[in-house]
């Protein structure tokens, strides 16, 4: 059974072992992403236990490796395209709602982003290793064969996919929906309702 | 002139907490009037975040230009420089667009949030 583990006790605990640890898109976007800094309340708690984490784990590079899917990154550049269409709309003041593919197609639009995602992509290389994985027609077929006894999401699933084939131990995350997969992963969270 | 080492707060440019102790060394020291020298030296690993908190903050509770006329920033690399610039720019454009922080912050959180 998959340990679920505090930051807290993760950090009171450490004993120095060799760790690889998987970064979920959400943690990314709490550690790189620049808009996390205005969140307040109960999440920028959250989210400043998460920065205080990659602190620790920087500090104990030589033992703790950080790792990520390409594909995490690639789910966070969306959730940045999506906030930074929705900041858009609401500076614009009027009714009108610019939707997400008009606001990308705008020339300046994509400019401003192409350079938020280059000093997100650079921050990441420089803490983490970013790996490719596939999604091949066999993981596809597993997680659909399996979709009903699972709670993740595919792009969840291709994570712990590929943390199991590169010998990860743990997966950093605020999602629930890691708990109870039996991924052979301990997870590492400041989500409440995941530690019991 | 007063100057703030980062390094001496934190080894990385990484956390949010760190960027608002500079934030607040860079507050007092103006209070005194003095000029402000923010050196990154020895500092190789940057997060946005610590640069919103750093300066970003500071833009958006003064002005451009008591930032740029106040406060002189050294020994940053590349991505330091790029990180910098992009802190900026998102301060810049949220007082040009009279956007409230608050509002900022609902919208990352209803994105972030869900999971």
């Amino acid at each position: 059974m998959d340990k679920i583990i505090s930051l807290n006790d993760y950090k009171n605990h450490y004993d120095n072992n060799y760790s690889k640890i998987y970064v979920d898109t959400n943690i990314l976007l709490f550690w790189f992403y620049g808009n996390v800094s205005y969140i307040q309340g109960e999440l920028s708690n959250k989210k400043t236990a998460y920065q205080d984490m990659l602190k620790f784990f920087v500090e104990h590079n030589t033992t703790i490796k950080l790792a990520t899917g390409a594909v995490n990154i690639a789910e966070a550049i969306h959730v940045i395209e999506k906030i930074e269409c929705d900041i858009y709309n609401s500076s614009i003041k009027t009714n009108f709602t610019l939707k997400l593919k008009d606001y990308r197609s705008a020339i300046d639009n994509r400019e401003k982003l192409q350079k938020i995602f280059k000093i997100f992509y650079r921050q990441i290389a420089l803490v983490a290793n970013i790996e490719d994985f596939l999604f091949t027609k066999k993981l596809m077929n597993n997680y659909i064969r399996t979709y009903r006894d699972l709670n993740c999401d595919a792009l969840d699933y291709a994570l712990i996919d590929c943390a199991q084939e590169n010998a990860g131990t743990y997966i950093i995350t605020d999602d629930i929906d890691f708990v109870g997969q039996n991924m052979g992963l301990d997870i590492l969270t400041a989500n409440k309702r995941a530690v019991v | 002139m007063c100057e703030i080492k980062v390094v001496e707060i934190a080894p990385f440019a990484l956390a949010e907490e760190d960027g608002l102790k500079v934030y607040d060394k860079i507050v007092a020291a103006i209070a005194k009037n003095k000029k402000v020298v923010v050196d990154f030296e020895k500092i190789n690993l940057f997060a946005t975040p610590f640069f919103n908190a750093a300066f970003g903050k500071f833009i958006l509770n003064n002005n451009i230009e008591k930032f740029e006329n106040e406060i002189k920033i050294i020994n940053l690399n590349e991505l330091g420089q790029e990180t910098l610039n992009h802190s900026k720019e998102n301060a810049l454009l949220i007082l040009k667009n009279k956007l409230s922080t608050e509002t900022v912050g609902e919208i990352v959180k209803d994105n972030i949030i869900g999971e």
